[in-house]
Formats: C-alpha cells, structure tokens, sequence
C-alpha cells in the first residue's frame, strides 16, 4: 500500500493532465486546472520538509560540538532569523528587504561569479587537444567567442559571420539531435510514471 | 469530447510511441538479456565506487539544481544502484539535494538500499543533505573539501554548477562522473569529468542499471522514434527546400 | 623544469588575478569595442515595434541576483520600449527573487513613461510549482492569480478590463538563468500559440537557437551582449553597453589562455617523448 498508492494517485494525475491538453472537455480542463493548482501548493508545502531537514542535521551538528558547531548555529540563526523577519514584516518590508540587499543578492551574486574563476582553471588545466577534433572543437570555440564580442571585428571582419554560422548551423543540428533524443527519453519516463509503471523513486526498486 | 486543435499530430505520436513501448515489453517478457550495448560510463561507476572503497573516502552524488523533470526519475536509478553497491562495499555516501520534493526521496532510496545490503546501521541521515537551490554550490565544494570525497557523480538536471563542481573534484584528486540532457552544461563535463553520460544515453544509462523490462520495452522504443524523427526530419528538409509544407501542415494539425 | 613546463603547472590563482584586470579595467576606462548586432536581437526588436499600442505583455522576470548581470540591463531596456509603444505590462515571476526584480522594474522604470501601477503595468505574487504553474496561467490565470502582488483583486484592478485569458496575450517575453524559458516555450508558445521572445544567459543561447532558427519564437536575446544591442535598437542607454568592452577582454583573455596551454602542454609532451618520457 505504501508504494500502491503514491503509484496509483501519480498515474491518476498525470493522465487526466495529459488528457486535458489534448481533448476539449469542461470537467476534465477544470479537474486538471485544480489538480496543477495542487502541484503549485505541494511545492509550496515541499520547502517546509528542506527545512526541516536542514534544521535536524544542523541541530544535531550542535549538540555534537565538534569543530563544526559554529558554522551549524550561524547557518540556523540566519535562516530562522530570515524566516522570521519574513513572517513577521513581509517580504517587502524594508527589514526583509535588508538582509535581501545587502547579505542575499551579494553572496548570490558572488558564488555565480565565481564561475568566471572555475572556467578559467578549466580553460587552462581541461582543455587539451589531443586529436584533430578536439582541434577542430578548439578553433570553433575561438572563433565563436570572438564573434560574440567586437574583439572578433577587429581582428578580421569575416569573423562575426563565420560565428554566427557556426552557431546557427552546426552547432544547431547537433543541438537539435541531443534535444531529440533527450525528449524522447523524457517522454519515456513520464510515460512510465503515467502508467503506474515506473517505481524507482519509490525507493524499493522498480523490477 | 473532441481534440483541441493542433494536438493531433502530437496525440498520434504520443499513442504511436505508448504501442510500441508495450509491444517491446511483450516481446522483452522473461527475458534476462536485452539487446542493448554496455555503456563506459556505466563501468566508470563502478571503478569509482572500486576508488572509493580503496581510499576509504567518501562518495558524493547530486543531481543538480535544475527543476524536478524526467531528469530526477532517471537520476533515481543512477542513485539506487550507488547507494547499492556503495552499501556493500561499506562506503559512506553523501547526497546533497537542492530541491525540497527530493529529499524524501532520495532518503528513501539510499536507506532502501543499505537496509536490502543488510547494513542499516551504516545508512547515515544526516549525509542525505537539503541544502535549497543557491546554497548548493558552497554546500557541495565544503564537503568535497572537508570529507575529501574520493568520486563524484554529477547526474541530473544540472545549471552553472557543473563546471564549479568538476574543478572543485579534480582540486581534492576526486574522479568525476558527469550525466545530464542540459544541453549547455554538456560541454564543462566533456571537459572537465573522467566520463560524460551525454542527453539520451543518461537515460539510457538509466535504464541498463534498473534491468527492468518494463525500462527496456520504453527504450526500444525511443529508439524507434528516434529513426522516425531522422526520417520525418530528412523528409521535411527536402519538402521545405522544394517549397512544399505539407509535412509542416501534418504535423500541424 | 623548463619555462614550458612551468607554463603547464602554472599556479592558477595568477589567472584568476589577471581575470579580475581584465574585466575590471575596462570598466573603470571604456575602449568603445564595436558592437556586432546579431539578427535575432533585431527580430526582437522589430516583433515589439509591431505591436499596437494597448497590446498586452506579459513580462516574466525570473531574474534572480546570479542572472542579473546578464538578463536585467536587457529586462529594462525592453520594459522602456515597451513604455515607449504604450503596451500593457503585466509583470509574473516563478522564481521567488524574481518578485524584488519585478517590482524595481515597475517602480524604478516605470515613472520615466508615466506608467500608473494598475492601469498600465501591474505585479502578480510568485507562484512556486515552475512548469506545473505556467501551465496554470494559460488553463486559467486569473484562478492562479487571484489578486496581484499587493492583494488587490484583479477585477479591481484597470489594466485587466480588456484582458480575459492567455489569448490576449500580444507577447510574452521571459528573462532566466535556468529552464524556464524552455517551460514558457512548451506550455504557453507551443499550447497557446502566444508571440515569444526569451532572453536568457550567454551559455544556454545556442539551445534556443532552435527554436528561433524554427521560426516557433519571435526573438533571442543571449547574454548582455543582446541587452546593449537591444539598448541601442530602442534607444534606451543603460547598463548593458558599459559592460560589453569587459566581456570582449574576458573572451580575449579566455582564448589566450586555452591557446597558450595548449602549446605549452604540446611543446612538452614532444620533448618528454624525445627523452623517452611516460606522457
């Protein structure tokens, strides 16, 4: 019953929405409105479980008193404090809005910067041309950079269109086979969770 | 009850693709062996979690911080068959999630598994970690750096941090194994991770781990589609060259 | 160890030092690198130039402090086009930062074209549920939006008088870092047929390519390269253009590197091969 149920309610579901897209029906559109509605409100309701488990392993990580401990408190004031200024205020209060501004957006903002750093080490550790496609690969890379900035124009006037090209074309084609492939493989496994058939996530195996 | 116009096309697709499946799953009935090629990456699995026990170091597993899509459901089974193997061989095995509807699951699968190994009492709760979405990536390089993780599987819907985790692996001598469908994020794994599972083949890679008939039947038969898609696309190109659209006015319908 | 090999085992921190120069001197002391326009950029641009005035925009800012650098200077530059063809803006998000960009947009951008909030643009609250509540907005979306950002019922609200559904939707344009833009094409594009452009971060541009390419999309703006062309299309200086000398010396920075590493890496395999060396 355990696996049954979430199985049976998954491929309910997951039906009637897929039904509703296709066929002109008052009750089955309004059945799947309701039901996308859920969707909205379990994921809504799925942050209090992150919560939670961010608040056992950190509360737990405290009462250990290991080396670790000062980082768990702070990592458990700050998110607690944050909920409750949330609550308490409102999201557009100007409190909320300070920790927004000034701890939120900039630590965002830093750890995606940060990016910049690892491709650069990326760039010149992982990167190797050890055969002539990767040659191939390296040239198109250069040139496709190059024309996205006006760098590209300066060095030779031809280049902007040759990248353009080489994004538009190949680049696109090979694109569209992995995009192919990979849908259909999407639609496998939606399938298969649409006809009670796929059980992986359920933890006890699907065979 | 009539179709919303333009599905009809999609609609027979859809059904096309769903009769197929189920004749391949027919066919495939008690069978054990399943036409279908041993995939390197899936040995490269292996010989990490080999690594892992070697070194007698941690493994790390996330599936990104992409949405929850058909990615998550495949990446299950990647995860099933780690936790399996990382089980027997007495290895600990940290998941960082970074969306919340995972959590359970993934808890559900590494426990399942350490318990059907006959050691529970090596599952660890609190290495299944929920981290939310921008915390992942300072989450994830922290543990590589304070467990000095020895594997790391990068299979899912991954984003930015693809490349941030493949340099932060190979900073800690840790071997990678990178499997997603983003079609962005591909070109970091190819250059940064020991093995990259590229679009369809992280599906399929999937698959061959579960040996679920039911999981070959539906691969058959993507395959399937696959051939129709070169053809319908091989056709449409020279249709559309001749100026003709009646394949673009089909499938319109 | 030779120089080359020295090269190879080079500390990376020195790159990362000469990255930071390089983005941040030309910030500080603009070259004015030509700009290439790309055509995808000027297809945006002309779908809006077409629209008539009163037509609605629906505007998903699912901006998030990580994609600001790249998606905002291109979300502000086409909210003051839109401003300047008098559309109707109805700004959503589904990513939860989005809310704070939203509302900067309409309360920052919107007095420059006498925009009244509620007749002209209006903020709906951030849904969670990703593709699941896109969906919702073309089954129904004033079930998924009962009232907008600030309580307000929508019948109470002016801007909403002409509008009934998703089919009076003129253009839908969605800024992202992730796959939302993908979730858009699929649930409202491709369902509802509703114009589309997507304007998204430079790494994720060649996979819209298809469908810009397929003619399913009006427009592709990728990365803040398309922001300052756009700025200049609209006539809307902003942020985007004093960024672009930047990025050029960025990618620059980047090919010298992956060139350099490779001879450096070639010139010293050939010479342990010569010695007899493992490699």
């Amino acid at each position: 019953m355990k696996q049954q149920f979430p199985v049976l309610f998954g491929a309910i579901t997951g039906l009637l929405v897929l039904f509703a897209s296709y066929f002109k029906a008052p009750v089955l559109q309004s059945v799947s409105n309701e039901l996308l509605q859920w969707r909205v409100i379990v994921a809504a309701f799925a942050l209090l479980l992150g919560i939670a488990n961010i608040s056992r392993i950190h509360v737990n990580r405290v009462s250990r008193k290991d080396q670790n401990t000062p980082y768990s408190l702070m990592l458990l004031i700050v998110m607690y404090g944050a909920l409750i200024l949330g609550l308490g205020y409102g999201a557009q209060s100007p409190q909320y809005k300070f920790i927004w501004d000034n701890v939120y957006s900039s630590l965002n903002a830093t750890w995606y910067s940060t990016t910049a750093f690892y491709m650069m080490s990326s760039a010149w550790r992982g990167f190797r041309v050890r055969s002539v496609q990767a040659g191939v690969l390296m040239v198109a890379a250069i040139v496709v950079m190059l024309s996205k900035v006006g760098i590209g124009e300066l060095v030779w006037s031809q280049i902007p269109a040759i990248g353009n090209w080489i994004v538009e074309i190949p680049n696109t084609a090979g694109m569209r086979g992995i995009l192919v492939g990979s849908c259909l493989g999407a639609v496998g496994v939606s399938l298969r969770i649409m006809l009670g058939l796929e059980r992986g996530h359920l933890g006890g195996g699907s065979k | 009850m009539s179709l919303i116009e333009g599905s009809l096309a999609s609609f027979i697709v859809l059904l096309v693709y769903a009769v197929a499946a189920w004749a391949f799953i027919r066919s495939y009935q008690g069978k054990t062996e399943f036409p279908i090629k041993r995939l390197r990456g899936l040995d490269f699995i292996d010989d990490a979690l080999g690594r892992v026990t070697e070194m007698g170091r941690p493994a790390h597993f996330s599936m990104g911080s992409g949405e929850l899509d058909a990615q998550y459901f495949a990446a299950f089974e990647y995860l099933k068959y780690i936790a399996h193997k990382a089980a027997r061989y007495d290895a600990d095995l940290i998941v960082t999630n970074a969306i919340p509807e995972v959590q359970p699951v993934t808890e559900e699968i590494v426990k399942s598994a350490y318990t059907a190994e006959g050691k529970p009492d090596r599952y660890k709760p609190d290495n299944i970690r929920y981290v939310s979405v921008y915390a992942l990536r300072p989450a994830v390089l922290g543990a590589f750096q304070r467990e000095q993780v020895a594997a790391n599987f990068m299979l899912g819907n991954y984003y930015h941090e693809s490349v941030i985790f493949v340099e932060a692996a190979s900073s800690v001598g840790a071997i990678s194994i990178g499997g997603t469908t983003q079609t962005a994020q591909i070109p970091f794994f190819v250059a940064g991770a020991d093995y990259t599972l590229i679009g369809e083949e992280f599906y399929a890679g999937s698959i061959a781990l579960s040996g679920n008939v039911v999981h070959f039947g539906c691969l058959a038969s993507q395959e399937l589609g696959k051939y129709a898609a070169i053809v319908l696309t091989l056709l449409g190109a020279i249709l559309a060259t001749s100026g003709n659209d009646a394949l673009i006015q089909l499938m319109s319908k | 160890m030779s120089g080359w090999q020295k090269l190879v085992n080079l500390d990376v921190r020195i790159l990362w030092v000469l990255l930071v120069v390089a983005l941040l001197v030309p910030m500080v002391n603009p070259i004015g690198l030509p700009l290439p326009m790309k055509e995808e950029t000027k297809a945006a641009f002309e779908y809006v130039e077409s629209l008539t005035p009163g037509s609605y925009v629906l505007m998903s800012v699912n901006i998030s402090p990580m994609g600001e650098p790249e998606n905002w200077p291109t979300a502000i530059a086409m909210f003051r086009h839109f401003m300047k063809k008098g559309l109707r803006v109805i700004l959503v998000n589904t990513v939860p930062e989005g809310t704070m960009y939203a509302e900067r947009l309409w309360k920052e951008y919107g007095p420059e074209g006498d925009y009244e909030y509620g007749k002209d643009v209006v903020q709906m609250p951030f849904r969670a549920g990703d593709e699941s509540t896109i969906a919702s907005m073309g089954a129904d979306f004033r079930g998924l939006y009962a009232t907008d950002q600030y309580g307000t019922p929508l019948n109470q609200l002016p801007i909403f008088d002409d509008f009934k559904d998703i089919h009076d939707v003129s253009l839908l344009t969605e800024y992202a870092s992730t796959i939302h833009p993908l979730y858009y094409i699929q649930q409202l594009n491709a369902k509802y047929n509703v114009p589309t452009i997507i304007s998204i971060v430079a790494v994720d541009g060649p996979k819209f390519m298809n469908y810009y390419q397929s003619g399913q999309i009006e427009g592709l703006l990728s990365g803040v390269a398309a922001g300052a062309e756009y700025e200049l299309l609209a006539e809307v200086p902003g942020k985007a253009a004093s960024q672009m000398d930047a990025l050029a010396l960025g990618h620059a920075l980047f090919i010298g590197a992956i060139v350099l590493s490779n001879v450096a890496w070639w010139v010293t395999k050939s010479k342990d091969s010569v010695k007899g060396g493992t490699r």
